[in-house]
């Protein structure tokens, strides 16, 4: 599980800021931008697996 | 031209053409960036860039090929994952080798027997299934980076707009708090001279005060 979960923040890490390195260059918004992105990546794809678990759970 | 007409004029920007301006060609950057993550933001002039890039999506690569001990990366046998495969052929040349090695075709990097692979008692065997996470890990991770480095080799190919664009705002921006200091030193000396009345003028009526502001003045008392 921890592994799991080690894998999808690193994951998720690694993409967002190659993502924002493309966008942003290095400058001062990098590390700004990347958080706000990492934070939506992290957030969504939780909030979605979660609500996929609730409906598993409950159907 | 005045500061408000620079604000408003359109950003012309063709990070390509830049690119060939500075002796680079854009499909040969493109080409290196999906041959080795990074080595096209390299050639391309964004060394910097090029070498985290390389560093990140490299390491998650050979992460990903690490934990699985190479099984991540196979078109053959049942170990074979044809649809991760299109996505970690983003990463170019690291693919090839890996599925060299795969194929047994490079010496010394393989630590399982061709012929153990295609056996079916490889795959019951309790070392091959304690092994299957470390496996689904190492495919996320190949192919995300296959996948990232298909963005940064279009990004190389294209010249790097983004960082081409934040440095030409932050240009513009610096051209613009120039040309306002300046406007601002042009117009101190105007002002003073302006303001300061010419000799033999009549005195400035004092302003009324602040209290009897809009007020009519008040009649003398009687004496």
């Amino acid at each position: 599980m921890i592994s799991t979960l080690l894998a999808f923040v690193g994951s998720c890490a690694v993409a967002s800021f190659v993502c924002t390195l493309i966008k942003e260059d290095f400058d001062k918004h990098l590390l700004l931008a990347w958080a706000r992105l990492f934070g939506l990546m992290v957030g969504g794809i939780g909030a979605f697996a979660l609500g996929v678990q609730l409906v598993t759970a409950l159907v | 031209m005045s500061g408000s007409e620079a604000k408003d004029e359109p950003l012309v920007l063709d990070a390509q053409q830049a690119m060939r301006d500075r002796g680079r060609i854009p499909e040969v950057a493109g080409a290196l960036g999906w041959l080795v993550p990074g080595l096209g933001h390299v050639y391309g002039g964004f060394p910097k860039k090029g070498l985290v890039s390389m560093v990140l999506v490299l390491g998650m690569y050979l992460l990903g090929l690490g934990l699985s001990r190479g099984d991540a990366v196979a078109l053959h046998g049942d170990l074979a994952h044809p649809i991760a495969f299109v996505a970690q052929v983003g990463a170019g040349l690291p693919t090839g080798l890996a599925y060299l090695r795969s194929r047994g075709k490079l010496p010394g990097f393989r630590d399982v027997p061709a012929e153990d692979v295609e056996s079916e008692e490889y795959f019951q065997s309790e070392e091959f299934i304690s092994r299957l996470p470390a496996v689904q890990t190492g495919l996320l991770f190949t192919m995300i980076a296959g996948l990232l480095n298909l963005l940064l080799a279009y990004d190389a190919f294209r010249g790097s707009p983004g960082a081409v664009a934040r440095h030409l705002e932050e240009a513009r921006l610096e051209l613009r708090v120039q040309r306002l200091r300046e406007e601002l030193a042009n117009l101190a000396p105007a002002e003073a001279a302006s303001e300061s009345p010419p000799e033999g003028a009549p005195a400035e009526e004092a302003a009324p005060s602040p209290a009897g502001a809009g007020e009519p003045p008040a009649p003398e008392e009687a004496p």
